[in-house]
């Protein structure tokens, strides 16, 4: 069969890849554990670098896990200042598996597939990037539920109650009656998010911007459309009236789907009460969506007419919510990550 | 690899995770079965939704390897590939093809038959 040959696929490899072993480091301390396996802080023994190691567990039914082979090649392929550089993988012989914590949560709870929905649509994984998103601006998980029910609730506590009028048909999904909660519960989001202060200094009114932002943008995505047809309409802001009351709603313009969701969000000066409008786009320019799908030209007039104080060119900062902030302290071993392949 | 091609694009990605392997590596004959499993396994992981576990595979070759043998050899072509597994496979083009031919069972079967 016709297929491309091996020669043409992988041009630029190193010879050594794969064929040190974990002895070559020194591990200092754990840096943290995830669902995947353990991160240490280790040195190179022989040149004195400090790398991070990231220990990939086997799975003894499957094998090497194909989270983790994909993890490794696409870290392979990145080149970016914020993205950790792969130096190498190295092995590991002998019965080291220790195993994680069991019931640990996916990171990435899907509000109306716990709920036993069965159609899956663009929302429920815009619903997850805006987890990623608020879990980036937290620093942990923010529903760190240990099996469903309790996922749920976590949901339910931070993002408030789904019921017929911000959701529209959340009866009708099946297993919505078991999990709904007993108590009515508000929604919570920006206060959770908005109020930490963890983050360095330097971060901080840029942080806060995007605290909104991002605040907005899982609240756009958290009423999932119950049919796939109704994924733009109702990923759209508007269902959601404390973020989004103001908000007239958005032409369908002939965009691509992606830029829909999030247009009017976007742009200095939606958020008028927190003053950092000046302060939270700059250095963001080309990074994240910012400068991705929407184009400042032709944008501009449909969200200007909202009325908001400010609402400078949209042009001028993209709609802002690039994640990157460059600005976090780099001090620590995050330039390198080595990657110990334990097997057991 | 006669596994039924059709709705298993891991069978077909499998033969040429196998040669880009056996072209980096010398193995020794009584191993080669071991490789074929091992890139099947590895080509099911990468393309397949639900993934035979390792035990199926030691029971296909009729035990004659262990589960530490095709852990071992997985590691080996993960690393000797440089985890590169995706493989642009001809059943990528005859699902679309047969989508724009408004195909039929038969021709399905054919067409996966051939390739």
């Amino acid at each position: 069969m016709a297929i491309a040959g091996a020669g043409q696929l992988n041009l630029h490899e190193s010879p050594c890849w794969g064929s040190r072993s974990v002895d070559c480091f020194e591990k200092l301390e754990q840096i943290s554990e995830g669902t995947y396996g353990q991160v240490y802080m280790a040195r190179e023994i022989k040149t004195g670098e400090i790398v991070a190691l990231k220990k990939i567990r086997m799975d003894n039914e499957r094998g090497f896990p194909i989270t983790a082979i994909r993890e490794i090649k696409i870290l392979k392929k990145l080149h970016h200042e914020n993205v950790i550089k792969l130096k190498e993988s190295v092995t590991s012989q002998g019965a080291k598996d220790e195993q994680g914590r069991p019931g640990k949560c996916c990171p990435i709870p899907i509000n109306n597939l716990l709920l036993g929905a069965t159609k899956y649509s663009p929302a429920v994984d815009m619903w997850s990037v805006g987890c990623i998103f608020a879990e980036l601006l937290h620093g942990k998980l923010i529903f760190p539920g240990k099996d469903e029910p309790e996922q749920l609730n976590k949901i339910f506590e931070l993002c408030g109650a789904p019921d017929e009028v911000n959701w529209p048909g959340v009866s009708k999904i099946p297993w919505y009656n078991n999990f709904k909660p007993t108590r009515p519960m508000k929604r919570r989001l920006r206060e959770a998010l908005g109020n930490q202060e963890k983050a360095p200094a330097t971060a901080t009114t840029r942080r806060k911007g995007q605290t909104t932002e991002i605040t907005a943008f899982t609240a756009s995505c958290r009423l999932p459309p119950i049919q796939s047809g109704q994924a733009h309409a109702q990923m759209r802001p508007g269902p959601n009236p404390p973020l989004h009351g103001s908000q007239p709603p958005v032409a369908a313009g002939p965009g691509h789907h992606h830029g829909k969701p999030r247009g009017p969000a976007g742009g200095p000066g939606r958020y008028p009460a927190n003053g950092t409008n000046g302060g939270f786009n700059h250095q963001n320019h080309g990074g994240g969506y910012s400068s991705g799908p929407y184009p400042p030209q032709g944008r501009g007039a449909p969200y200007g007419s909202s009325g908001m104080p400010g609402a400078g060119p949209r042009g001028s900062g993209g709609s802002g919510y690039g994640v990157g902030a460059p600005n976090y302290s780099q001090d620590g071993p995050t330039e390198v990550l080595v990657l110990d392949v334990a097997l057991t | 690899m006669r596994r039924s091609k059709e709705n298993n694009p891991g069978s077909i990605a499998a033969p040429n995770v196998q040669d880009r392997f056996l072209e980096r590596c010398t193995i020794i004959r009584k191993k080669l079965q071991l490789v074929g499993m091992t890139a099947m396994l590895l080509a099911c992981k990468y393309e397949e939704v639900s993934v035979p576990i390792v035990e199926d595979f030691v029971l296909i070759s009729d035990k004659a390897y262990t589960r530490k043998d095709v852990l071992d050899m997985e590691k080996l072509m993960v690393n000797a590939l440089q985890f590169n597994m995706s493989v642009l496979t001809p059943y990528v083009f005859m699902r679309r093809f047969l989508k724009a031919a408004q195909y039929e069972k038969k021709l399905e079967f054919l067409s996966f038959f051939l390739i």
